[in-house]
């Protein structure tokens, strides 16, 4: 079998005609023969047991595996209930660990309120990709954790010894009109999930119950400890770069943000723009006349993290400057445009890799929604 | 028996009595600040319940990681790329032959090292959020350990072009691959 692709980067950074052979690639890449893509396991039906999406997940303290399934995305009175429930697959030892805790892959860090001790019960998070946001644990009072059920140790009862037992998670608020998420839990994204209202029914006494013997009990009244639930919002964004042009288009909460990287506009530590520039400048200018744009735009400079602050601040102005004037020269006079420097602050990449630092280094031009 | 289990024991017994004599006068009063869902009525699918008998998703495409990354001797697994009207869901996974800890190459801050996307024309970056600290994150899970054992992983990208038939997948860990992409 052989594999042909033309990769052209940017020009400007540099440009790269790769043509990759599987022969030259067959010790690293392996397609696996049989690669056809099988459709997801259609969803049981369990009497009276809602099952609204399902993945594996795994321990990653020994490797075991389970099976988490999301049971409820319940919209209540500031807050969203998220239910959950573990249990071993099929053919599993009964004694292997299930503390939900290690379950994931590394996930708590991941959408949390900034709360180092926040285990995988604490990082559960409802995904709104068309509204752009994440929707993440409420933070409460005590900063290191969240109102879930949290290192309990998801055994089921000894006479039960494959049983699925239930979890829950108090989630930020939905809007309205949000009526399904993508759950994100333990390291898993588990699509289209319908949003209901009202908790489950009937309550168990079990704070873990079996699955099918009741729904936990969820403590409403602590929703009073929530501090800081705005925080527990974030806005998504999303990067598509172009291969042939230098010019990458990003969906943030702010509206369309068109980013030039740098390297592709100004040489080392100067602030105007050389001929060679002029292809990037052409490109942002096709792309906001594409978008019908009218009204105000802004140009923002950004340096990576290398250097004095001040230095970097008066650097990233005159460069949202140098840009301002020359798409100024393009566009119509129905569009007013604003520069303004923000240094080295929001990085988009590490600033501790050369890499990194590249992509830090950039003009962003922001389009009004 | 611990104590513990003992103790769920009895109160999960009395649950389910209390739930066999349960009928429509023994609904549970709802709280006057809550709107309440249709009540199910669940039944003790106690062991092997249905939803436990998935299959675990086999590699669409697999590739290793670059001996100059810190994943060198990783298998790198594609368990599922889906193309979908407002994004597109990677699932994948990494195994190493030994328990290996946490690679320097990447934690959830180090966004742009995360696989990405790469069809003719464009890149796709794994989607992003900025956390109140100014920290830009991704929609991904950092890769804290790796075993023998498969670790699926989810991410979310941005909607490829509308038929979109397979991706290269391009990362510093790893070999580029190439993903077929199923649309549901």
């Amino acid at each position: 079998m052989r594999i042909t692709q033309d990769v052209r980067y940017r020009k400007g950074e540099f440009v790269k005609n790769l043509r990759v052979a599987a022969g030259a690639l067959a010790t690293a890449v392996l397609l696996m023969p049989a690669a056809a893509v099988a459709a997801p396991a259609p969803l049981p039906t369990v009497e009276g047991v809602p099952v609204l999406a399902r993945a594996w997940i795994s321990n990653t303290r020994d490797g075991g595996s389970a099976v988490l399934t999301v049971h409820g995305v319940r919209r209540i009175e500031g807050a969203t209930v998220v239910y959950f429930s573990m249990g071993l697959p099929k053919g599993a030892p009964a004694d292997a660990n299930r503390l939900f805790s290690y379950y994931g892959g590394g996930f708590w860090n991941t959408l949390t309120v900034g709360n180092s001790a926040s285990g995988a019960e604490c990082a559960v998070s409802l995904l709104d990709i068309a509204g752009g946001k994440a929707y993440s644990t409420l933070p409460i009072s005590d900063a290191n954790s969240c109102l879930g059920t949290k290192g309990i140790d998801f055994s089921p009862p000894a006479d039960k010894p494959n049983a699925a037992v239930v979890g829950w998670s108090i989630v930020a608020p939905l809007p309205k009109d949000v009526t399904t998420v993508d759950v994100f839990i333990s390291s898993q994204v588990l699509p289209d999930v319908p949003v209901e209202d009202g908790l489950l029914e009937p309550v168990s006494q079990d704070p873990v119950p079996v699955v099918g013997t009741g729904w936990p009990k969820i403590p409403t009244a602590r929703l009073s400890e929530v501090v800081d639930a705005d925080k527990a919002v974030f806005p998504l964004m999303s990067r598509v770069q172009p291969i042939d042009v230098p010019v990458a288009e990003a969906q943030t909460s702010e509206g369309v943000q068109l980013e030039i990287p740098a390297s592709v506009l100004f040489e080392f530590d100067r602030s105007d723009l050389p001929p060679a520039a002029g292809e990037a400048i052409d490109a942002a200018v096709a792309k906001i006349t594409a978008a019908g744009t009218s009204g105000a735009i802004t140009v923002t400079g950004y340096t990576d993290s290398t250097g004095d602050d001040a230095y970097n601040q008066a650097l990233s102005e005159r460069r949202a400057q140098s840009v301002l004037a020359a798409l100024q020269a393009k566009l119509p006079g129905t569009i007013t445009l604003t520069a303004e420097g923000k240094g080295e602050a929001d990085p988009i990449a590490d600033n501790g890799t050369d890499d990194g630092r590249a992509l830090n280094r950039r003009v962003t031009i922001t389009l009004p929604k | 028996m611990s104590a513990r289990r003992l103790a769920r024991a009895s109160v999960a017994a009395a649950a389910t009595l209390a739930l066999v004599g349960c009928s429509s006068s023994g609904t549970p009063t709802p709280s006057p600040s809550l709107s309440l869902a249709p009540t199910p009525t669940p039944s003790d699918v106690g062991p092997l319940a249905p939803f436990l008998s998935i299959d675990e998703d086999q590699p669409i495409a697999t590739t290793t990681a670059k001996d100059d990354s810190s994943y060198s001797g990783a298998t790198f697994s594609i368990l599922r790329l889906e193309a979908r009207a407002e994004s597109t869901l990677l699932v994948w996974t990494a195994t190493h032959p030994r328990t290996l800890a946490a690679g320097s190459d990447f934690d959830i801050t180090k966004v742009d090292n995360f696989p990405v996307l790469q069809t003719k024309t464009d890149r796709f970056a794994v989607l992003t959020y900025q956390t109140p600290t100014g920290q830009r994150q991704c929609v991904c899970s950092d890769m804290r350990v790796m075993r023998a054992e498969s670790n699926p992983q989810g991410a979310l990208y941005p909607p490829l072009p509308k038929g979109t038939a397979s991706v290269v997948l391009t990362s510093p860990w790893f070999a580029d691959v190439t993903v077929r992409v199923s649309q549901p």
